[in-house]
């Protein structure tokens, strides 16, 4: 695992940004960006070059949800094989289905420990040959 | 119109006579005291119930007024009991020694509200527990539930609330904290210590609450057939605290004991059309 990824995590709650950024510096990623909706979060994305190597995103927030984001993202030409993760409290089967339509690579239901998620980070690298 | 007014119920199993006390009782009392007692002494019940619910003060002018009424029931082998008083109350009349000259009791239990079903504080219950497991490193011991009155005190200085709205029932869920529990809390949780809750803090309780929500919305959508939708929690904080609960729906507490200390949820629904069917 290449400590100098590009992460980008994606979550309204500042706290829930600095727990998952805190894992993420746990296993040695330095270079983590951070945005507080889907919206910011495309813009961030957009302009990114290189891209982001590992997008870590909430499902439910204001502006764009991460299940918009990860459309917009599969969407986009130059963007679309980004490994995208949704970490979301919604856990009920028809949502994880649209989840998995819509391309995501991973899904981890909050409540998670820090251990958990680290796991679920490497998994998702690993499965995109990163 | 009396000033003591009373009522007979069966609510405990056991005929009472219960007499609301006023909030002031005055010296000026003792004499409607005496007179109104003897007719609750030809009452056919055993127990008889002062309610000091709401009550501020009895001047120890009545002291020998419930004295009398008290021996008098004694040797008819009938009793005096006295039932929510408030914590400062309680502790005036106990130094006092006059415990057991009203028969104080322990406060009573809120009765239980029609249309409000278990079925659905369990699943809260449970994911509170889960989501403090899991996510905060914090084991919690649920403690009674009980339906707030207004001799409830509750310390509260932070709240996440979110709505419940789904066709079967409308209300709201709330994560309620104590200002020094909910820093402990964050401490353990992110490693920063603060000494009092900021903008930057406080959204770590919307974030335990969408959580807690999500995890017990699946249940009760997937078990019992409701429709409770994604829903983002809104912070309270400082005189917004007062609009938590600003709706006739009765409200259940359900306190949670940790090392960290107490806090406790709060939820109330009104059912609009109930698809739940009760247990006989």
């Amino acid at each position: 695992m290449d400590p100098k990824l590009k992460i980008l995590v994606v979550d309204d709650m500042t706290t829930m940004r600095k727990l998952v950024i805190k894992a993420c510096k746990d296993m040695g990623f330095t270079d983590i960006s951070e945005a507080a909706d889907g919206a910011k979060a495309w813009e961030l994305c957009l302009n990114a070059n290189p891209a982001f190597d590992l997008v870590i995103s909430d499902w439910n927030m204001p502006n764009c949800t991460g299940l918009d984001f990860l459309k917009r993202v599969r969407a986009d030409g130059r963007l679309k094989g980004t490994p995208f993760m949704l970490l979301t409290a919604e856990s009920e089967a028809s949502q994880v289905s649209e989840a998995i339509k819509a391309g995501v690579n991973n899904y981890v239901v909050k409540p998670f420990t820090g251990e958990g998620l680290k796991e679920k980070v490497n998994e998702t690298l690993k499965k995109a040959g990163r | 119109m009396s000033r003591f007014p009373n009522a007979q119920d069966t609510e405990r199993g056991t005929p009472r006579n219960v007499v609301k006390m006023p909030s002031v009782v005055g010296a000026e009392d003792a004499a409607k005291f005496n007179d109104e007692s003897q007719s609750w002494l030809m009452l056919p019940v055993d127990i008889h119930v002062l309610d000091l619910a709401g009550v501020l003060s009895i001047d120890p002018a009545m002291y020998p007024s419930i004295s009398a009424f008290s021996k008098l029931l004694k040797q008819n082998e009938k009793k005096l009991q006295s039932i929510n008083a408030s914590r400062p109350l309680l502790e005036k009349l106990a130094n006092a020694g006059l415990k057991d000259l009203f028969g104080l009791v322990q406060p009573e239990a809120p009765k239980p509200q029609a249309g409000f079903d278990v079925r659905l504080i369990n699943p809260f219950l449970k994911a509170v527990a889960d989501v403090f497991n899991t996510q905060a490193q914090t084991k919690l011991t649920p403690q009674k539930p009980f339906i707030q009155n207004q001799n409830t005190a509750l310390n509260i200085g932070i709240v996440g609330i979110v709505g419940l709205n789904c066709s079967q029932f409308k209300g709201n869920i709330a994560l309620c904290f104590p200002s020094d529990v909910f820093l402990k809390i964050y401490e353990r949780m992110l490693g920063e210590s603060h000494k009092e809750i900021s903008p930057e803090t406080a959204d770590l309780v919307a974030e335990l609450l969408n959580i807690i929500y999500g995890q017990a919305k699946t249940e009760l959508n997937c078990g019992l057939g409701l429709d409770l939708p994604p829903a983002l929690p809104t912070v309270l904080r400082g005189e917004k605290l007062s609009l938590r609960q600003n709706s006739s729906a009765p409200v259940v507490v359900l306190p949670f004991q940790s090392d960290l200390g107490i806090f406790h949820v709060e939820i109330a629904t009104m059912p609009t059309e109930s698809k739940i069917q009760r247990s006989a």
